[in-house]
């Protein structure tokens, strides 16, 4: 049992390469002759081991060895394989490339056309609010019923702000301005909040909406 | 009985027990970076990157293959195949990995299929082994055999082992791998490396005690 145990640790000294047996080990291999036995066995496979794994094995004409390879893989056809292989993946790479390039016009063109209508809509949008103020003289008026309507008409940005809040049905949110634009005395810091909110939101529609429901304040206050 | 003078005259110098271990290291990150770029090139179709890789590892390769073959024309073969397939399945290579162990991988497959279809070769100089058998007693580490004596050495010392034990003391004692290349060369889990080791050493130390008896018996 004992020299079992001393053979484990003789076993960690080699294979774990520790620095040392340890005394109880020592003082048994003193008097153990089996054990001092297999300690000198394992020394022995341990320079063996030592041995075998310094001396490399040498390979001879190396460059020759190097180009029987390089024809071995040559005739095997395998060059051709992945040359074959690059080229595939030189190809893909190519029509990546095309598809890229198409895609990148194809975005241009509708980002463009994009920007295009919404120019458009902008100048026709003005055009509308120049007629309405030129039909309508006391919406050019500071002191008029409506001094909002000046302000849409020279800030085009925040008009299109606007714009996008008729799309989004937030009718009472414009009524809520407009009526805040009238009473300007009172509710002036209101307006302004509320301008603020409208203009940090996305500016794009249409001018016609925006028209009708100038056209619909018009009309509910000639009622 | 060990004399006092025996127990200190320890067979291992331990000084810097891991400053190899360090250096192989820090060798080993600087190889494994040349090696992405040789094989992004041969990916891309270069013969010549090719041929620098093979210049590089030939030796290795032949290292591992003679030392689990034995014999010196069955490893050239052996090398030249494994490299056929090296550049037929470099797609397949996962940069993640180290190349060597992916390479040393293929190596140690083809080496193995070799080793089943040849006979063991049975004439042994058993003169010149038991020569040699007196230099593992001795402590000049410097000795460096011919390939064919070579050979004879590591066949009598792992003669007789099965094929997993064979490939494990080979790979780990001989070669010098660290356990989790071998695991990952041997797709073999870490506790059955741990014991064909420990039964190939076992093998081994009887074997080789065993012999060294016989030989004091007769002199």
């Amino acid at each position: 049992m004992i020299c079992d145990q001393i053979r484990l640790q003789i076993d960690s000294y080699f294979n774990k390469n520790l620095e040392g047996l340890s005394k109880e080990v020592e003082n048994h291999l003193r008097h153990c002759q089996s054990c001092e036995n297999y300690y000198q066995a394992s020394i022995l496979v341990a320079h063996a081991t030592k041995i075998l794994r310094k001396s490399e094995p040498v390979l001879e004409h190396p460059q020759k060895f190097t180009d029987n390879i390089l024809s071995a893989v040559a005739e095997s056809g395998a060059t051709e394989t992945l040359v074959i292989s690059a080229r595939n993946n030189n190809q893909i790479i190519q029509i990546a490339q095309r598809l890229l390039a198409a895609a990148s016009v194809c975005l241009m063109l509708v980002f463009g056309l994009e920007q295009y209508i919404v120019v458009d809509k902008m100048n026709n949008l003005e055009n509308k609010m120049g007629i309405i103020v030129t039909e309508n003289p006391q919406f050019a008026n500071n002191n008029s019923l409506l001094p909002g309507s000046q302000f849409f008409y020279q800030e085009s940005l925040t008009l299109m702000t606007w714009a996008h809040l008729l799309q989004q049905n937030e009718n009472s949110f414009i009524y809520r301005f407009l009526d805040a634009q009238i009473n300007s005395e009172n509710t002036e810091p209101e307006a302004n909040q509320i301008l603020s909110r409208v203009k940090g939101l996305l500016i794009y529609n249409s001018s016609a909406i925006f028209s009708q429901h100038i056209q619909k304040y018009k009309e509910a206050e000639d009622d | 009985m060990l004399s006092d003078k025996k127990i200190k005259n320890r067979p291992f110098n331990f000084t810097f027990p891991y400053l190899h271990r360090i250096i192989n290291k820090a060798n080993s990150q600087l190889m494994q970076s040349d090696d992405k770029e040789l094989i992004k090139r041969i990916l891309a179709g270069s013969q010549t990157a090719f041929r620098q890789l093979v210049e590089k590892y030939q030796q290795y390769a032949f290292s591992l293959a003679f030392r689990i073959l034995c014999h010196e024309e069955e490893t050239k073969d052996t090398v030249q195949d494994s490299f056929v397939k090296i550049w037929k399945n470099i797609n397949s290579y996962n940069d993640q990995h180290k190349f060597t162990t992916w390479m040393y991988k293929i190596v140690t497959n083809t080496a193995i299929d070799k080793l089943r279809s040849i006979k063991p070769e049975l004439r042994i100089d058993l003169d010149k082994v038991s020569k040699h058998l007196d230099s593992f007693n001795n402590t000049n580490e410097e000795i460096q055999f011919e390939n064919r004596e070579l050979g004879q050495i590591i066949n009598l010392v792992s003669e007789g082992l099965p094929e997993k034990q064979r490939l494990v003391f080979v790979l780990r004692d001989i070669q010098g791998f660290a356990s989790d290349e071998v695991r990952e060369i041997l797709d073999l889990p870490e506790n059955s490396i741990k014991s064909n080791l420990y039964h190939a050493r076992k093998t081994i130390r009887e074997k080789l005690t065993n012999i060294m008896d016989y030989e004091r018996r007769e002199r």
